[in-house]
């Protein structure tokens, strides 16, 4: 259990006199799910791209064991996928045809379409339950069965590392139970290492092994969300006043903002 | 504010220079006491009937297409959209070839007439069908409208060419553009259009900085968004409908001239607009001297010359600024 | 579960439309594709009606030929109207096509890899460039076939060439290179309307002439410059076509699935613009064939990345239906093929614009 699955030593990225991470070491442990959180613009998608190689950076990015520098592009994503921010697809694109596109790093040039590709998009297109979306056009879904025709996508590829730039943001509170609870399942049954970075701390907290807090690009706190998820810890990384208490239901830490709720402020206009 | 001055300044030296160089040129002095205390002097009438006309005509023509140009940029929010996309340019041509195939005149100045009804006709069509739908003229749409009808009417006027000879060789030289034929009569008759068109781009500046934060917010912010791009797309054809049928059609102005107001006074178009209402007339005049003296004793229009001295002014531009995309 | 309570209606036999969705597979030993059996169909039904209308095109004229006639000349048959068919009818027919093919092919690879309906060559320069070199050497008195199609093609090259390396900074970013483009072609462009105004109006005329595109007096030298640029262009940009796919993503996710982003970028932009330039330097440019073809395959097959062959083989069909009307439309004269196709190609854009307009939700 103790492999690393994907590390960073050294890791510098940004322009010079511009460093937004500036010498960061990380090692991301096989099979475990890892929450990258912090403030806005902390450099938790710069790290989230920098170790996906989809941004240009300086140091070692180290993938199952061996430096990514010495890895072609396809071969890096025959290991690992990621699924940036945001993304959007041609209009009219079918799921199928998007689900399909994951299989490129697999596909030479006369082997466009092995039994292996069309079982992957199969599975990832069931895992994802959009099967029954298959043949409709991407840009015509709701907002949630979008993002999970990407992550079907993302699926198709078959790495054993998949990294996800804030899978649930402006998802419905459904849709986001359902994605996060779909990357557990893909982390239980078939021991994907799974990372994303995500904004809502409870999320974080609940569906996540481990917990790295980022700030001004250095990691602020690292280990489990009870070690990271913590009062002082978010008063420093986020600067804000918050309880936190134990989740009646799992027992993972919660977060509630020290803000005055309104009742109390109605009742006591004068109070602050 | 100080770069206004400046630019002003700039402006009026190169209106200065347009006076003095010509096929003769001029000293500064002569120029002068002609234009303050005219009588009897050697260089009056060159001065009074040519110069005078022609430098006046790139003053205000040059800050229509600028003027013109950042109009349409604000109202598509589209970096690449020039006043030929709502099909003027188009337009007049085919205005100015119907004046010249089916009606036979053959004097610059009759195409007037001709050149702005065909320039306000097509794209009073662009605006019909890019308004089309519930959301009404958004840039997209505008931007495949003019594109489409535009090369639509640009073919029948190729076809006229094609038939006709004599239609084809008196259209070269009106299709080039050129400030040499700009008298005064013709833009007594042209003011008016200007002024309003002026009037009209200034009045929709709010509007246009609410638009450019997309029209949901302008429309949050109290703006009504149809509207504001009605009078701007209005604006448009009346600065540079008159622009392109009084000197015929001279294109790099509108596209580039805003682009750099831009960099220079930022994206308020309260700053943007004052800014391309003078940089049009310095390129344009700037170009226009450039003409005058490059190829002495013969002239090279304008609209020759505004492209090949300003593109690589322009691309300079592009690779030195980060580029925003859409 | 939850997903029938987020959405609307799913496909109500879900299996076949999975089938449906991922197509029909050829697979054998080292060799595996994916196939879509509409795409096929309108692919072979486009074909159909080029070869007819091509036969049709040969068949019309000042001299008209029947079917058997035309059959037996372009087999090897000898006389008077063997001679019609070899000599002018059949390199232009078979020109026409190649040319209106390259411009298919070239469209479909470039909208597809801006995701513009409006990108095509002219962006980068190949007209404009082809059209100054063309109207400087008519002006010089040069006026073969040879130095022309060469000329033209040396034109659109470099000034492609000036655009993608005046735009290149880090990489290539879509809108820097459209704004070079524009900064080019307006002072090529202005270069041409000078050179233009000087020349003496016959050779002004014969130069604005070219710029209509035309395939009039289509040899077979030139049949062949245009069936080497197919020969070249067509296998290299199916090559590329699982590349330009996965660009059509956009850059963060194909640089995810591990393509090389630059390369395959300057690969795709190098065949669109050969092969536009090929059809330029031969036929001059011949308007909306590029704009208009991948979109009718498009919609036929009904994916959004169209395939590059049936645009090609829509280009194809568009060129030789425009020549045939042109021919046939205006009596003794004969209007070019490039005003033909922008007469027919406005209003399509406009009757695409409406519809899409009248069930646009976002712009």
């Amino acid at each position: 259990m103790d492999d690393e699955a994907l590390g960073a030593r050294g890791l510098v990225v940004g322009y010079r006199g511009h460093e937004v991470i500036d010498g960061l070491d990380l090692a991301l442990m096989r099979g475990r799910i890892t929450a990258i959180i912090g403030a806005n613009g902390c450099g938790k998608s710069t790290l989230l791209r920098a170790l996906s190689r989809l941004l240009p950076s300086e140091g070692t990015v180290v993938l199952d064991g061996r430096d990514t520098a010495t890895l072609s592009t396809r071969e890096i994503a025959r290991r690992l996928s990621v699924l940036p921010q945001g993304p959007s697809a041609p209009e009219g694109l079918t799921v199928a045809d998007l689900v399909a596109r994951g299989r490129y790093p697999h596909q030479r040039w006369l082997r466009q379409w092995s039994e292996t590709d069309e079982a992957a998009v199969r599975e990832a297109l069931e895992r994802t339950n959009m099967t029954a979306f298959a043949g409709r056009p991407v840009d015509e879904l709701s907002g949630g069965q979008r993002q999970k025709a990407w992550i079907a996508m993302a699926l198709a590829q078959r790495t054993d590392t998949v990294l996800l730039d804030e899978p649930t943001t402006y998802l419905d509170i459904g849709h986001q139970a359902e994605v996060l609870d779909l990357l557990v399942e893909l982390n239980v049954s078939a021991g994907r290492t799974i990372v994303f970075v995500l904004h809502d701390l409870n999320q974080a907290a609940r569906y996540a092994d481990r917990v790295i807090a980022m700030e001004r690009g250095r990691i602020a706190a690292d280990g489990t969300p009870d070690e990271v998820i913590t009062p002082e810890t978010l008063r420093a990384v986020f600067d804000v006043e918050a309880h936190v208490v134990a989740d009646p239901h799992s027992g993972a830490p919660l977060v509630i903002p020290a803000s005055v709720p309104l009742t109390v402020r109605r009742a006591a206009p004068a109070a602050s | 504010m100080s770069g206004l001055v400046a630019l002003a300044i700039a402006v009026g030296v190169v209106a200065m220079l347009s006076i003095g160089v010509g096929s003769r040129f001029i000293p500064p002095g002569s120029v002068l006491s002609a234009l303050f205390s005219p009588g009897g002097g050697f260089y009056d009438n060159v001065i009074w009937e040519l110069r005078v006309p022609r430098t006046v005509a790139g003053l205000v023509i040059g800050a229509a297409l600028g003027l013109s140009g950042a109009v349409m940029q604000g109202l598509t929010r589209n970096p690449i959209a020039d006043p030929g996309i709502l099909g003027v340019h188009a337009g007049a041509a085919f205005g100015v070839v119907v004046a010249i195939y089916v009606f036979g005149l053959l004097d610059f100045r009759a195409y007037v007439g001709f050149a702005f009804a065909g320039a306000a006709l097509v794209s009073a069509a662009v605006w019909l069908v890019g308004s089309r739908g519930r959301d009404g003229a958004t840039p997209v749409k505008l931007a495949l409208a003019g594109a489409a009808i535009s090369a639509f009417i640009g073919s029948a006027t190729s076809l006229v060419l094609y038939a006709d000879s004599t239609a084809f060789d008196e259209f070269r030289f009106w299709s080039v553009g050129s400030l040499a034929g700009a008298k005064a009569d013709l833009l007594l008759a042209a003011a008016p259009f200007l002024a309003g068109g002026a009037l009209l781009a200034f009045g929709v500046i709010r509007g246009l900085n609410a638009l450019s934060m997309g029209a949901d917010v302008a429309r949050s912010l109290g703006q009504r968004v149809s509207l504001v791009r009605g009078a701007a797309a209005l604006a448009v054809v009346l600065l540079s409908g008159t622009a392109v049928a009084a000197v015929g059609p001279i294109g790099f102005v509108g596209l580039t001239v805003p682009h750099v107001a831009r960099a220079l006074a930022g994206p308020d178009h309260r700053r943007v607009l004052p800014y391309s209402a003078l940089l049009g007339p310095l390129v344009l005049l700037g170009a226009d001297i450039v003409g005058r003296v490059v190829a002495i004793p013969s002239e090279v229009q304008v609209g020759a010359i505004t492209a090949a001295v300003g593109a690589p002014v322009f691309i300079w531009f592009v690779r030195r600024r980060a580029v925003r995309e859409l | 579960m939850t997903a029938s309570l987020h959405s609307g209606a799913a496909d109500p036999a879900p299996d076949r439309a999975l089938n449906r969705a991922l197509g029909r597979a050829v697979r054998g030993p080292g060799f595996s594709a994916r196939l879509a059996p509409r795409a096929l169909l309108v692919a072979s039904a486009a074909l159909a009606v080029l070869l007819a209308l091509a036969v049709a095109s040969i068949c019309f004229g000042d001299y008209p030929l029947r079917f058997d006639q035309v059959v037996d000349a372009i087999f090897g048959g000898s006389g008077g109207q063997s001679y019609i068919v070899q000599r002018f009818r059949l390199p232009r027919a078979v020109g026409g096509a190649l040319a209106g093919a390259l411009l298919g092919l070239s469209g479909a690879v470039f909208q597809t890899l801006a995701r513009n309906v409006l990108a095509s060559p002219d962006v980068l320069g190949v007209e404009t460039g082809a059209a100054l070199v063309t109207v400087v050497l008519m002006t010089l008195g040069l006026t073969g076939t040879a130095a022309l199609t060469g000329g033209a093609f040396a034109g659109a090259a470099v000034a492609t060439a000036a655009v993608y390396l005046l735009a290149y900074r880090r990489g290539i970013n879509g809108m820097r290179l459209i704004l070079v483009g524009i900064g080019v072609n307006a002072c090529v462009t202005g270069g041409t309307s000078y050179v233009l105004m000087l020349a003496e109006v016959h050779t002004a005329e014969r130069a604005h002439n070219w710029t209509l595109g035309g395939f009039n007096g289509l040899g077979w030298e030139q049949v062949a410059v245009l069936a080497t640029g197919l020969a070249v262009t067509l296998p290299l940009a199916t090559g590329l076509a699982a590349r330009l796919r996965t660009l059509s993503l956009g850059d963060g996710v194909a640089r995810a699935l591990g393509l090389p982003l630059e390369r395959s970028r300057l690969l795709l932009i190098g065949a669109g613009v050969l092969a536009a330039a090929a059809s330029v330097a031969v036929a001059g440019p011949v308007a909306f064939i590029a704009l208009v073809a991948p979109q009718i395959a498009r919609r036929l097959i009904g994916r959004p990345d169209g395939g590059l062959v049936t645009s090609a083989i829509f280009g194809a069909l568009l060129a030789v239906a425009a020549d045939f009307a042109g021919r046939q439309l205006a009596g003794d004269a004969e209007i070019p093929v490039g005003i033909v196709t922008a007469l027919a190609g406005g209003p399509w854009l406009v009757y695409l614009l409406m519809k899409r307009g009248s069930r646009s939700t976002n712009g």
